[in-house]
């Protein structure tokens, strides 16, 4: 039944492509399979969907479910790196450290992906009010706290409060936990209630947490916490005044930004101004805040971020003053291509422009869509020196391009684009390259065995002096090496490349060991490399 | 050694484009709302208390306004410790308020009583505690499913209310509904993406083990449980629709495709998505076998839209393919409010309507054409707002026969006539009394809505014996008593009578009029004055004869404290 469903799936695609061709003529050599069994203490698992997911197909489209011994068989893969994970509530996979992904050729067929799998543990109880009424819809907060990932919060739907006030939660791995409800100081604004952080059993000090020991298959019930009151919380208000003539400005987006002690933040945006351009943030805690606006591009204004502080009374009057921002604008063109036709082709191209300013947290790095013609202007900036980046809508590899050079009446700004207040820069040339390069890897170890205990990681860096950094590969900025020490990492630039592998071994001397490959990578074709990793002792 | 070969196959390609084109649908709606700056600098709050059954303010309840073309809220705010709230810097429009609250929930509106709000106005909101559905997902051979999504969609009108997943033993907790029938169901769901929850292209058991057919319909009652709605999961997968969208228009990037049921007359059950970068096709997966209709749209906020004559099909043990679905632009009618003022000096207060606070809809007949629909297409042309100036565009409106209703604020002001001058046959007819036919494309201009000056007002109770109760759903109609008038549909007037008894309405016609109490007349003042209801409207007239209430209200005359006797 399952296979025949998976045949029609494939038939169906199959006829997107060219409905003149029939279905037969998919051949199985062009696509892979993983297969591999699923127990649980050594009994096989039936019924488990097993789904292959990868940056371009997260979805899980690739499943299959196991039959009645624990068998499964994913077919029709493309090639690609993935992640093979059985999907299933309740069970979690023995190893928790193990390699997810996989790096699949075409034809593979990749055999013995097996996951022995273990009986998730249970926390459930009740959240009460300093009265004794339930909390509903209050999320709870499970963290781990001992073994390797420590620190992690659990947070999925399950374990979220009932009209009862009960919460449970499910699949979790053997060891320590602490139970949470509330927010923590750097809560930011707009929720319906704010309660202070308060940890099981019902203290406030994440010290005095008790920690809950869960083992496989435990239910660990009763971790009732019984919140104290409400924290108070304010509201802020203020309008949006155009800088010059004081008018209001209704429709104006506008957010809030709240730092953090460690030099992080957190922004929330989303409501306009107003008609009569006010703008208002309500439940927000003691604290120090900047109120900023994220006005539409036609506009071209900008502001400077307002700073207060709440400290135990609304705050009212607040006004942010819009001042005529900079603007550039010009021509996107495909390097070595005249046709201007040609980066329609690419379709769905963004250009954002990046201004660092001093003394602000935050910079915002305003876009624009890039016209099938290649002209783009990008409003709202603030003087400074400009960069820029390309941002697509979609995620296919083979669309993304790579900045080559910004010309500015025909001479080149290696350094980036000076913007002077409220300039309106013309003419400009941003020249870009497609990224349809790949290298498909693999690491080859020397002089032994890997140790159970190490690990491998990669990354690559690009031997260029002259293009930025960040282009290197747009849409795999985190390659994977997979467990058979594999890795395949596309939409990369034309160029010479050096790969990088980190081996870290527990136990030596030099934990770190760091191996490297140059290689060169093409348009439009893949470059094969092999790594070899000595393991001289 | 460096190996060359060619990247990807075609069909990788492909499936790039298909799963990423959701996510790039989802961008498009937020689209920002542009002032009108026409419309003046007036602005104004709602402000309002929400309380539960017992009278207690409820805080910490999100009240959001929206005006009535538009999903996104203008404005929202918090209720505070006391259940207070309110909503300012609104423009002089027609509003409609939406609440939510995580206990708490709004009882089914009262039809009749229009859900709609002006700047000024203070409302109070009562929410009742909402009910609870819960019950066991098992296995054929009785195991638990765990984190299957059992979702609870509404009967009639199949709209999908709620959604939980079930815990590690299987059990689903769905609360906060509000009263009503309901059918429950298990799995599916994967429209046109498999969403990653492994039971989504399953098809949908309905509880207790069934399809939609014979699904066992729950009934919910506020603040009670229903316990023990378990489900049988049947495990099996589901069928694939597929086809393409021909003609679609120019510069508009997404089509929506809905594939709805045919049990729950016409509720879209599934969306999926049609791009011009994937040839325009669109994939259902994990569909029951059953009665289905496919329907395309363009969904772009605020323009003018496209939409595909339904598509009827049959699933029966296998997948259907090759359907097309051939987009035709919708209709559309311009019109203008008039303003008619009195020429006496009779009136003390001289109230100026705004124009933009007058709200027009377009109101499809409900004849076996419009049932063939998916429900969705009536919700295309949205109600929309006047401009400044008094002009109003009502567009995306789907082949069919429509009535235009008018709600506006100005109390000493009445909703004289609608006509309408058709291009066809350069004549101008009462639109208040005959259907207007709208098809594809069609661009109708001509309507005219008239309000003129001088309404009168009547206030006052329904008079109730020693002892008496007063009767649930208790309407006050007045019916024209001048014989001339007998049929005006403009000249029938309805208001609910309120748990005090109480009864308040402005806006009328000066005139004769018959006025007597009665039970609801189902659809509300909007069914008794369309073209087709003279029966109604005849029969309403003989009752309120025989009730021998007259009453002569003048130009701006306003009555309180009237006394209305319940008839025998």
């Amino acid at each position: 039944m399952i296979s025949s469903a998976r045949q029609a799936i494939a038939c169906v695609l199959f006829i997107f492509i060219a409905a003149v061709v029939s279905c037969s003529q998919i051949t199985p050599a062009k696509t892979a399979s993983v297969s591999g069994k699923i127990t649980l203490k050594n009994k096989p698992l039936a019924g488990i969907v097993v789904a292959a997911r990868s940056a371009n197909y997260s979805a899980g489209r690739y499943r299959a479910t196991t039959d009645q011994s624990g068998m499964y068989q994913i077919t029709n893969l493309p090639p690609g790196t993935y992640e093979v994970t059985p999907v299933v509530a309740g069970l979690i996979v023995e190893d928790e450290l193990r390699q997810k992904s996989l790096v699949i050729d075409e034809g593979d067929v990749i055999e013995e992906i097996n996951f022995s799998m273990l009986r998730g543990g249970v926390i459930t109880g009740k959240i009460t009010d300093a009265d004794g009424q339930p909390l509903v819809e209050e999320q709870v907060f499970i963290h781990r706290s001992d073994g390797p990932s420590a620190q992690t919060v659990y947070y999925r739907s399950g374990t979220m409060t009932d009209d009862r006030g009960v919460y449970r939660a499910f699949g979790l791995r053997a060891g320590k936990y602490k139970v949470s409800v509330g927010q923590s100081d750097y809560r930011l604004t707009g929720g319906p209630r704010a309660f202070r952080e308060t940890f099981y059993p019902s203290v406030t000090d994440a010290a005095k947490a008790s920690e809950i020991e869960v083992a496989e298959g435990s239910e660990s019930t009763n971790i009732d916490i019984v919140m104290g009151r409400p924290v108070t919380a304010f509201k802020v208000t203020g309008r949006i005044v155009d800088g010059e003539t004081g008018k209001p400005l209704p429709n104006i987006r506008y957010g809030v930004h709240r730092s953090t002690d460690n030099g992080g933040g957190q922004s929330m945006s989303g409501a306009s101004s107003n008609a009569n351009g006010e703008f208002r943030f309500d439940g927000v805690m003691p604290g120090k805040y900047s109120a900023f606006i994220n006005p539409e591009q036609d506009l071209n204004v900008r502001a400077e971020w307002i700073s207060f502080e709440v400290i135990d009374h609304d705050v009212s009057g607040l006004v942010i003053k819009t001042i005529k921002a900079s603007s550039v604008s010009g021509v996107v063109v495909l390097e070595g291509s005249e046709d201007p036709s040609a980066i329609a082709k690419i379709g769905n191209l963004y250009v954002h422009a990046m201004v660092p300013v001093v003394n602000s947290q935050f910079s915002g790095t305003p876009g624009a869509a890039v016209s099938p013609a290649g002209n783009f202007r990008i409003s709202g900036l603030p003087p400074g020196v400009a960069t820029f980046a390309f941002g697509m809508r979609s995620a296919d590899v083979r669309k993304q391009v790579s900045l080559v050079r910004v010309e500015r009446d025909g001479i080149p700004q290696p350094s980036g684009v000076t913007i002077k207040e409220g300039e309106q820069i013309t003419g400009l040339r941003l020249v870009v390259k497609t990224m349809t390069g790949s290298i498909r890897g693999q690491v080859k170890t020397e002089d032994g065995e890997l140790p159970q205990t190490s690990r491998m990681s990669i990354w690559l860096n690009l031997l260029d002096e002259n293009r930025p950094q960040f282009s290197v590969n747009g849409m795999n900025s985190n390659p994977q090496l997979d467990s058979r020490g594999r890795f395949l990492i596309e939409g990369l630039a034309a160029g010479t490349y050096e790969i990088n592998i980190a081996l870290f071994e527990p136990g030596r001397s030099d934990t770190t060991r760091i191996f490297k490959q140059q290689v060169t990578v093409t348009d439009n074709a893949v470059s094969e490399v092999t790594v070899t990793v000595k393991l001289t002792p | 050694m460096r190996l060359t070969r060619s990247v990807k196959t075609a069909r990788a390609l492909l499936l790039v484009a298909m799963l990423v084109s959701k996510s790039a649908v989802a961008q498009v709606p937020t689209t920002t709302q542009t002032t009108n700056p026409a419309l003046g600098t007036k602005t104004g709050s709602i402000k309002g208390i929400v309380v539960n059954e017992n009278g207690q303010p409820l805080s910490n309840t999100y009240v959001s306004v929206r005006t009535f073309s538009s999903a996104r809220p203008i404005q929202w705010s918090l209720t505070d410790s006391d259940g207070k709230f309110e909503v300012t810097g609104l423009e002089p429009l027609t509003y409609q308020l939406f609440v939510r609250n995580n206990v708490y929930t709004l009882p089914p509106p009262v039809e009749g009583v229009p859900n709609n709000y002006h700047i000024g106005d203070s409302v109070r909101l009562v929410m009742v505690k909402g009910g609870v559905v819960t019950g066991t997902v098992t296995t054929q051979t009785g195991e638990a499913v765990v984190g299957v999504k059992v979702r609870v969609t509404t009967v009639p009108n199949g709209q999908i209310v709620q959604e939980r997943m079930t815990d590690d033993r299987g059990i689903y907790r769905i609360y906060g509904l509000p009263g009503g029938k309901y059918v429950v169901w298990a799995g599916g769901g994967a429209g046109s993406y498999f969403t990653g929850d492994p039971y989504d292209a399953d098809v949908p058991t309905y509880a207790p083990s069934s399809t939609r057919d014979t699904a066992a319909e729950i009934t919910v009652r506020a603040g009670e449980e229903s316990t023990n709605v378990d489900i049988r999961y049947r495990g099996e997968p589901g069928h694939i629709v597929s086809g393409i969208v021909s003609n679609p228009p120019v510069g508009q990037s997404g089509v929506v495709v809905s594939l709805s049921s045919s049990v729950d007359v016409g509720t879209e059950i599934n969306t999926g998505f049609s791009q011009p970068e994937e040839g325009r096709r669109f994939v259902f997966y994990g569909v029951d076998d059953g009665e289905y209709t496919i329907t395309a749209r363009t969904f772009f906020p605020g323009a003018e839209l496209a939409l595909s004559t339904p598509k009827r099909i049959s699933v029966r043990g296998s997948d259907v393919t090759g359907i097309e679905l051939t987009m035709k632009p919708l209709g559309s009618v311009n019109g203008q409010v008039v303003l008619e003022e009195l020429k006496t000096k009779e009136c003390a207060t001289r109230e100026v309507p705004i124009l933009t606070e007058t709200l027009v809809s377009a109101w499809h007949k409900q004849d076996e054409v419009a049932k063939a629909q998916p429900r969705f297409v009536w919700g295309l042309g949205t109600p929309v707002n006047a401009d400044a100036q008094g002009s109003l565009k009502l567009q995306n409106l789907a082949p069919g026969d429509y009535y235009f209703v008018t709600r506006f604020a100005a109390k000493s002001w009445y909703l004289q006539s609608i006509s309408i001058s058709l291009p066809t046959t350069k004549k101008t007819v009462d639109a208040a009394r005959v259907w207007t036919t709208v098809k594809s494309g069609d661009r109708i201009s001509g309507l005219k809505i008239t309000l003129a000056e001088g309404a009168a007002s009547l206030s006052g109770e329904v008079a109730l014996a020693e002892g008496e109760a007063l009767p649930e759903k208790l309407f006050v109609y007045l019916v024209p008593a001048e014989k001339e008038r007998a049929d005006e549909v403009l000249r029938f007037y309805a208001t609910p009578v309120n748990s005090e008894g109480k009864i308040t309405l402005t806006s009328i016609a000066p005139g004769r009029y018959w006025l007597f109490a009665r039970p609801a007349v189902e659809g509300g003042l909007t069914k008794l004055r369309l073209p087709d209801e003279t029966e109604l409207r005849a029969k309403l007239h003989r009752e309120a004869e025989a009730a021998k209430t007259e009453i002569e209200l003048k130009p701006c005359q306003t009555v309180v404290d009237y006394r209305l006797r319940l008839p025998e």
